[in-house]
């Protein structure tokens, strides 16, 4: 093969180029990115022993050949309160894996990875490796409703998971130190520690030795139930130009947050493949414009036959920097595209009232009720269960359908007509749910912006920025399985000029 | 930009039905952009064309049973649709089956390909209207033909992947009538929509006619392989390309057309990863959905754990490939002959010249047993020599383990010693593990280099870069799709939980 000028797109700073990268966060189109969103974890125990136990399974992939330095952090379902935040240090093409389990009590994180990670001693001091309820009780008691549930660890078993790529380790010592020896296992990992400025004690600390982080990343996470044979697996939604420059944060510091985007532009592909660029006050609002849909369609699958049950979930990634604590006279005002505070009832939004925004069809089209009122949305990590409210994934964390919607999803069935192939067989209540969003608070303005790379009206866009995910079983029985499967949604987007 | 207000309220409206569909908004306020569309691999999940990766309804191996292949596919748009879906076999990408299916608002439709004493046929208990109307009451319909009379060829049909093209949504208020429930959910008048087919029908009251407008997009669909004996659960969702087409593109039954190659107008746009867009016009339509299509990677994890006997299998389809060889213009499946490349074959792998440090394999350490990784940081890769994986079918399946999950006999030429390193990519532990004793592995990411030589590429007419235009623009690989598919067995637990991972497509130009 002769020598060619061969250029990877991802690597910034093309030379030789007319037009330079207009770095703007947007979707990922491969997959892979500089930020992952998991939409969901859950770590619980049946009420049943014999039901056994959920865990979810989590694999972080660097695609790229470069060493990078990446955050996880793990949030609590229902007001994204953090649970635990390392520090992990992947090397070329490395991957970390983890899985988060249930305690007696509450959740942590389990790992048999060699990968470095800061705090070091996370996986070998006893305690680290577990979720806290520090971000949510005592000074930081966020009166969730559920009583004298509201402080305790068993909320630490539901949530979503935020990988960020800090930045990319340029430093030789320092990648020697991440490096894996042939034994598989990294270099220093102690090294790393000294060099964490929560955890060393001086001298160079990081983010010196780091460069903007370069994406690749991409990552998978399986909800299990090995009792019951459940394998809910999903990929993560990954999100590309997240940053152009490090955004370092100390294992345990909180930092960086997802809304760091630099610069606080964002990319939107629209269906007939033109871009929309929208530049805005702050990487919060970019980060929320590629997340903001108009609506989330997708199927439910409740086959009397087979005893099958669809959940649905729906998260806000952002939503944690739009809200604050309803309780005391320094509550502050909700931010759109959000508009409630967090209080008694959680932090609730609701699709439009009506068809338009809240309507299920049955397999052949036919709407499922004539005038449906909304569906309310009141935590981040929200699980929309369509068997009678009861919850396949077993979360607490839920947002009901209203009783006319649960009757008629009850009575979905369809019968086959006279051509069918298949006389007799199961016809279960089965179809798709459009939920809409676009209430009056639920848009969000940029200060600018354009269209293929011309000068447009400013567009507002029309929505929520949410991750959604449908998960659906069949029963058989004599089969101790519940052969799980993921579906995932289809969006739309709005827009007003 | 051209903005159209039709209503004082709501000011909104989900922008993939105003693009072709003016004419049936309710309310809101429309954006149409002043520029043509260009085919791309759809963000939100719909579009106008859907592909399916694979379909399976062989014996499934190891603890019995068959795969069943569940298909939905949903209208998500308040218009009436009609769409080709077509079954495509494994080896060579020769159609096996086709009917027309017509979609009201909102409605969907779904079927099932079981397997039969020699072959595959599809089943449905759904009521939408499909042409030949008879398709399902007719002897002998709704099996799969095999591509010729040998028994070979029969059981050929058992695996592929699958097409659903949009042709156009329906206009006309009459076969708007016909499509319309009764209370007992059935269709009105499928039979007369039987009788508008070209095969049937006399013109000038026959598809396509006046009754038909562009495609609309904003169609959604569902897979799912389904062992009932083991529990396994593969459901997984196709790839869609929205903008296909700007023009009616109906085909009647069995007519062959439309191909998917008939995309209009002949251009994509796609965003690349560092927020710059290409926009290219290529010389047809086949290639244009090439390449949207086109990826010169494909990364995704194998799960070969031996505590919980699991398997991997990625499925490798080239939705292109088929058309590609019908024709003599630019071909990105061909491949000059190798010693290396047995004919016919699409090499995978490490590149020949290791111009570029790129993945092959390692496991979850960055490590490579067999093989000395090198030690600069800056250029890792694994002095392992050339890897090369051969997928000589047009839907692939590559058996990562000792056995294929799917039982394909559509495999992916795995040489003896890439499989040593598959089976050999267990990890140890380290002392920090809270997990001790845990089984480690084998387990790691792959990827699929499509780099062999400078064929595996497409080059447009035209091409600009954010509005600029740029000259001898290539998009290197060849158009592929593709899941990941695992599993996990628990003794006492009659499951073999699967999963299914879609994996990471990368995109490579070259300048």
């Amino acid at each position: 093969m002769p020598q060619m000028n061969r250029i990877a797109l991802a690597l910034a700073g093309i030379a030789g180029l007319a037009v330079q990268p207009a770095t703007a966060v947007q979707l990922s189109r491969s997959g892979a990115g500089q930020v992952l969103i998991f939409p969901y974890f859950i770590a619980r125990p049946s009420a049943s022993a014999a039901d056994g136990e959920s865990n979810t399974l989590i694999s972080i992939v660097n695609t790229k050949p470069q060493f990078k330095a990446v955050k996880v952090r793990v949030l609590e379902s229902r007001n994204a309160r953090e649970l635990r935040d390392i520090n992990v240090f992947l090397g070329p093409w490395d991957i970390w894996t983890t899985a988060i389990i249930p305690t007696a009590t509450g959740a942590r994180l389990v790992t048999n990875d060699n990968t470095c990670v800061t705090p070091r001693n996370m996986f070998s001091e006893p305690g680290l490796d577990s979720f806290t309820n520090a971000s949510y009780s005592g000074v930081f008691a966020d009166g969730d409703p559920f009583g004298a549930g509201s402080t305790t660890l068993d909320r630490t078993r539901e949530g979503y998971i935020e990988v960020i790529e800090m930045g990319v380790v340029t430093t030789p010592q320092t990648q020697a130190f991440i490096k894996h020896g042939t034994n598989g296992i990294p270099a220093n990992c102690a090294a790393l520690d000294a060099l964490d400025p929560g955890i060393g004690t001086g001298g160079t600390s990081f983010p010196t030795g780091l460069s903007a982080p370069s994406g690749g990343l991409n990552g998978r996470a399986t909800i299990i139930n090995s009792a019951l044979g459940i394998n809910f697996t999903y990929t993560a939604t990954a999100l590309d130009n997240w940053s152009d420059s490090v955004r370092y944060g100390a294992a345990g510091s909180g930092q960086p947050r997802l809304g760091a985007a630099s610069p606080p532009v964002s990319t939107i592909v629209l269906p007939n493949g033109d871009t929309l660029r929208q530049t805005w006050a702050s990487g919060r609002d970019a980060v929320s414009a590629v997340l903001m849909r108009s609506a989330v369609n997708n199927e439910f699958i409740l086959d009397a036959g087979t005893a099958s049950q669809t959940d649905w979930i729906i998260t806000f990634p952002t939503k944690r920097d739009y809200i604050g604590i309803a309780a005391g006279a320094t509550a502050p005002i909700p931010q759109a595209p959000f508009s409630s505070n967090f209080g008694g009832f959680g932090a609730c939004d609701e699709t439009i009232a009506g068809s338009e925004g809240y309507q299920g069809f049955n397999r052949e089209g036919v709407p499922l009720l004539a005038a449906p009122t909304s569906l309310r949305l009141c935590w981040v990590s929200n699980i929309i269960p369509f068997f009678s409210n009861i919850s396949l994934l077993r979360a607490t964390a839920v947002a009901p359908h209203t009783n006319a919607m649960q009757t008629a999803l009850a009575g979905a069935t369809t019968q086959g007509g006279p051509a069918t192939s298949v006389p007799g067989g199961v016809q279960g209540g089965n179809g798709r749910m459009t939920l809409r969003f676009g209430t009056a608070a639920q848009r969000m303005t940029p200060i600018s912006s354009t269209l293929n790379n011309a000068p447009t009206a400013n567009t507002t866009l029309v929505g929520m920025p949410f991750i959604s995910l449908g998960v659906h079983n069949y029963r058989r029985s004599g089969v101790i399985s519940n052969y799980g499967g993921v579906i995932a949604p289809v969006y739309e987007q709005a827009f007003v000029k | 930009m051209k903005i159209k207000r039709e209503s004082a309220k709501p000011l909104l409206h989900p922008i993939h039905r105003v693009l072709s569909t003016l004419g049936l908004i309710a309310t809101g306020i429309a954006i149409t952009s002043g520029t043509a569309s260009a085919v791309q691999p759809s963000i939100n999940g719909s579009g106008q064309v859907l592909l399916f990766p694979y379909y399976s309804v062989r014996p499934a191996g190891g603890d019995g049973g068959d795969y069943n292949t569940l298909l939905s596919i949903a209208n998500t748009t308040a218009e009436y649709k009609a769409l080709k879906v077509r079954f495509r076999e494994a080896k060579t990408g020769e159609e096996v089956n086709e009917l027309n299916v017509f979609l009201s608002p909102n409605d969907s439709w779904v079927a099932a390909v079981i397997p039969t004493t020699t072959g595959a046929r599809l089943v449905t208990n759904d009521n939408s209207c499909v042409t030949p109307a008879d398709f399902f009451t007719a002897a002998g319909r709704d099996l799969f033909r095999p591509v010729d009379s040998t028994t070979a060829a029969m059981d050929r049909v058992r695996e592929g992947y699958i097409e659903v093209i949009e042709m156009g949504t329906i206009t006309s208020t009459t076969v708007q009538g016909h499509m319309a429930r009764n209370a007992a959910l059935v269709p009105a008048n499928c039979t007369a929509i039987g009788a508008l087919d070209p095969a049937t029908g006399t013109a000038p009251n026959v598809f396509p006619g006046n009754f038909l407008a562009a495609p609309g997009g904003g169609l959604s669909g569902r897979v799912t392989l389904l062992n009932p004996v083991t529990g396994i659960n593969f459901s997984y969702v196709p790839t869609a390309l929205e903008a296909w087409s700007n023009v009616v593109r109906y085909g009647g039954v069995r007519s062959g057309a439309p191909l998917l190659g008939a995309a209009s107008p002949p251009e994509t746009r796609t965003l690349l990863e560092d927020g710059r867009v290409l926009h290219s016009v290529w010389a047809t339509g086949l290639e244009a959905v090439s390449a949207a299509l086109m990826s010169d990677g494909v990364v995704n994890e194998f799960i070969l754990d031996s505590g919980t006997n699991s398997l991997t299998d990625w499925v490798v389809t080239f939705p292109t490939y088929y058309e590609h060889f019908k024709t003599s213009a630019s071909n990105p499946y061909s491949n000059p002959s190798s010693p290396q490349l047995p004919a016919g074959c699409i090499p995978s792998g490490w590149p020949t010249t290791n111009s570029e440090s790129r993945l092959a394999m390692v496991n979850r350490e960055e490590g490579a047993p067999g093989c000395s990784p090198n030690l600069n940081p800056t250029v890792p890769r694994l002095s392992c020599g050339v890897l090369t994986l051969n997928h000589c079918s047009v839907a692939n399946v590559v058996a990562y383990g000792n056995r294929s999950l799917l039982n394909s006999t559509s495999q992916t030429i795995v040489s003896d010693r890439a499989r040593s390193f598959f089976q050999a990519a267990t990890t140890t532990a380290a002392s920090t593990t809270s997990v001790p004793g845990q089984v480690n592995g084998p387990n790691g990411t792959a990827e699929l280099v499509f780099d062999w030589t400078n064929t595996q590429r497409l080059a447009p007419v035209s091409s600009t870069l954010d509005g600029v235009a740029v000259s001898s623009v290539a998009i290197l690989g060849v158009p592929v799709i593709s899941i990941g598919m695992h599993t996990y067995t628990r003794t006492g637990v009659v499951s073999t939980y699967g999963g299914v991972i879609p994996g990471t497509h990368r995109l490579k130009l070259q300048f």
